[in-house]
């Protein structure tokens, strides 16, 4: 796989081959085989959605880095009327995190699912939807198909959203919980998932994992891999693996539709 | 030492233990007598009272003896209001296990006897007086992480409630009327910020048989926009390594805070015996302890306790909130104080 171009504009295709380390990009809308949305910061900027159609008409696959939750509907609506061509970055369910805990649920000693918990904090450096999209993700990888699910995002520290809790009852009846936040000073950043089961209970706290940097104050970084995740989900896509990304879309565009409302809202 | 003399009133729930133990280690204090009804739980409030106090069947008897200026009640949940209110008419001052009420009716009926009656009524909230909770309290207050943005409580159980505690009769409920009063106290005390609405998901999940609810998890928002979560599952494991937890994380304006309160232990791993295995020994001050110290020093000294039954009424609404937001799937507003 390769890069062939990027949509946009001059100052944009440089400033992009400049943070991937590339000789240059060339200005393109068609000749690629798969669309890459993204970017710096703080997410794909809403003209891109229009390109995500256009590349899946066109019969290409488009992979779209952590948009904004809002777009959920639109994503959904895209995905359904053209098939696994279309996965959102980055989904947990390709962290070996979630995997082993996922094949521990599947071997079934810890008994049903009774609840469901993702926590995933960070600081302003890194964007609430990356980390909103992991921590539904998780929940959809690790409790299946959501019946229902309750919302509230906040502006905790400016005019920008920096938090986002859900509640969802799964149809298994299990209830799960998902908190995002990109408000936390560098050292409380965090990823806890826990299970607890009928017949025991299984968790990952990033808090607990021995890994540090003391430097400016305290870092707890984040699990590294030689394969990571994102090249894995992307592999998934060009191998037209399923995804399950029709039911994270549905989960996301779910928690949307609540949207400050009073009402859970069903999946 | 002018001492305050305490009676006991029912062994039903096990925290009666810690109370008798707290009261027994406070010079303060002098433990009088108990009485426990029920024949069957006679031996074991007799290993916890000393030899000194007296056990009696009746809490009538107990509630006219004349050298009794408090009591402490812990008999199953549906029972607070019959036995609180007969302790205050009686005129005790009362120390109520929690939740103070099944139901926001029973709570306001025991406040306003408190009143009538000019006795003093507290919760059984003993999270607040831990050291590591005054403290988060006290650098709140001092402004070191800024503003309080949002808050998320955690009070987990492993699977041990039996008895009353999971016969809806007796108890009123599962884990939301049993375990989310203490982070609620929590958030509200160091938040320094009521609850103004809650949703709620519970169901009866880790132990299916049971016929109350055992996981619960709330979504809450404070006055004034704040924001959080409470928590309260009775779903750990019985071969945990901890009893469960009581934890608190705050997001402020310029930092964070979090702790828990079960935070303080050595670990202990033994190769062989009937504690085999690896285990949690928790060391540091016994919040039990000063709570009664304060419920002491209020009724010696003539003054408010920090703790009152307002706040033990407050829980009581967050829990008939929830309840009702569990059943509607809906978010519910927290009833208000009547009067504030």
């Amino acid at each position: 796989m390769k890069w062939v171009g990027l949509v946009g504009d001059r100052r944009r295709a440089e400033r992009e081959a400049a943070y991937r380390e590339l000789p240059g990009f060339e200005l393109v809308s068609t000749g690629a085989d798969l669309l890459d949305v993204s970017g710096p910061e703080p997410g794909p900027e809403p003209g891109l959605l229009a390109e995500v159609a256009v590349a899946l008409v066109d019969g290409k696959q488009a992979v779209v880095h952590a948009p904004p939750v809002e777009w959920a509907g639109e994503l959904l609506s895209l995905s359904e009327d053209h098939g696994e061509r279309l996965i959102v970055a980055r989904p947990a369910r390709w962290d070996p995190r979630v995997e082993a805990l996922r094949a521990e649920l599947d071997a079934g000693e810890t008994g049903a699912p009774a609840a469901i918990r993702v926590i995933r904090l960070g600081s302003p450096a890194t964007t609430l939807a990356e980390l909103e999209w992991f921590a539904l993700d998780a929940l959809a990888a690790l409790g299946g198909a959501v019946g229902r699910v309750f919302c509230r995002r906040s502006a905790l520290r400016g005019e920008a959203e920096d938090q986002a809790l859900s509640v969802v009852r799964f149809r298994s009846g299990a209830i799960g919980y998902a908190e995002a936040g990109n408000a936390y000073p560098v050292a409380a950043a965090r990823t806890l998932i826990e299970v607890t089961g009928s017949a025991g209970m299984l968790e990952y706290d990033s808090l607990a994992a021995p890994n540090r940097l003391f430097a400016d104050g305290l870092e707890v970084l984040e699990e590294e891999y030689l394969d990571p995740p994102l090249q894995r989900e992307l592999r998934g896509l060009l191998a037209e693996r399923d995804s399950d990304t029709g039911a994270l879309l549905a989960l996301a565009a779910a928690t949307a539709r609540v949207n400050g409302g009073a009402e859970a809202v069903e999946v | 030492m002018k001492k305050l003399r305490l009676g006991a009133i029912s062994f039903d729930h096990p925290h009666q233990h810690g109370w008798v133990q707290a009261a027994r280690d406070l010079p303060m204090v002098e433990l009088v007598a108990a009485a426990e009804p029920v024949r069957e739980q006679w031996a074991a409030a007799r290993s916890a009272l000393p030899d000194s106090t007296l056990l009696l069947e009746s809490i009538a008897e107990l509630l006219a003896r004349d050298d009794i200026d408090a009591v402490t009640i812990c008999s199953a949940n549906v029972c607070h209001r019959e036995h609180a209110a007969a302790a205050l008419r009686a005129g005790k001052h009362v120390f109520l296990e929690k939740p103070i009420a099944t139901n926001v009716a029973d709570a306001t009926a025991l406040l306003e006897l408190a009143a009538a009656t000019n006795r003093i009524l507290i919760p059984a909230y003993p999270c607040r007086f831990d050291p590591r909770a005054a403290d988060a309290k006290w650098r709140i207050d001092a402004g070191q992480i800024g503003t309080v943005l949002a808050m998320h409580a955690t009070n987990h159980l492993q699977k041990t409630p039996v008895g009353w505690f999971i016969d809806p009769e007796l108890s009123g409920g599962g884990t939301i009327m049993d375990h989310i009063v203490h982070g609620i106290d929590l958030m509200r005390w160091i938040g320094g910020r009521e609850v103004a609405e809650i949703y709620a998901e519970a169901g009866t999940l880790a132990r299916p048989e049971l016929r109350v609810d055992d996981v619960a998890m709330l979504l809450t928002t404070f006055e004034g926009g704040v924001v959080g979560s409470c928590d309260p599952s009775w779903d750990r494991p019985l071969k945990s390594t901890n009893w469960g937890d009581v934890s608190l994380r705050i997001l402020g304006s310029e930092g964070a805070l979090e702790f828990d309160l079960t935070g303080q232990f050595l670990t202990r791993t033994l190769e062989t015996g009937p504690a085999a295995g690896v285990r949690k020994v928790q060391f540091g001050d016994s919040m039990n302890e000063l709570l009664m110290r304060e419920f002491a020093e209020a009724l010696l000294e003539d003054r408010t306790p920090a703790v009152t039954d307002r706040d033990g009424w407050r829980g009581v609404a967050c829990i008939e909130a929830a309840y009702e937001s569990a059943c509607a799937h809906r978010a519910v507003k927290v009833a208000g104080l009547p009067g504030d």
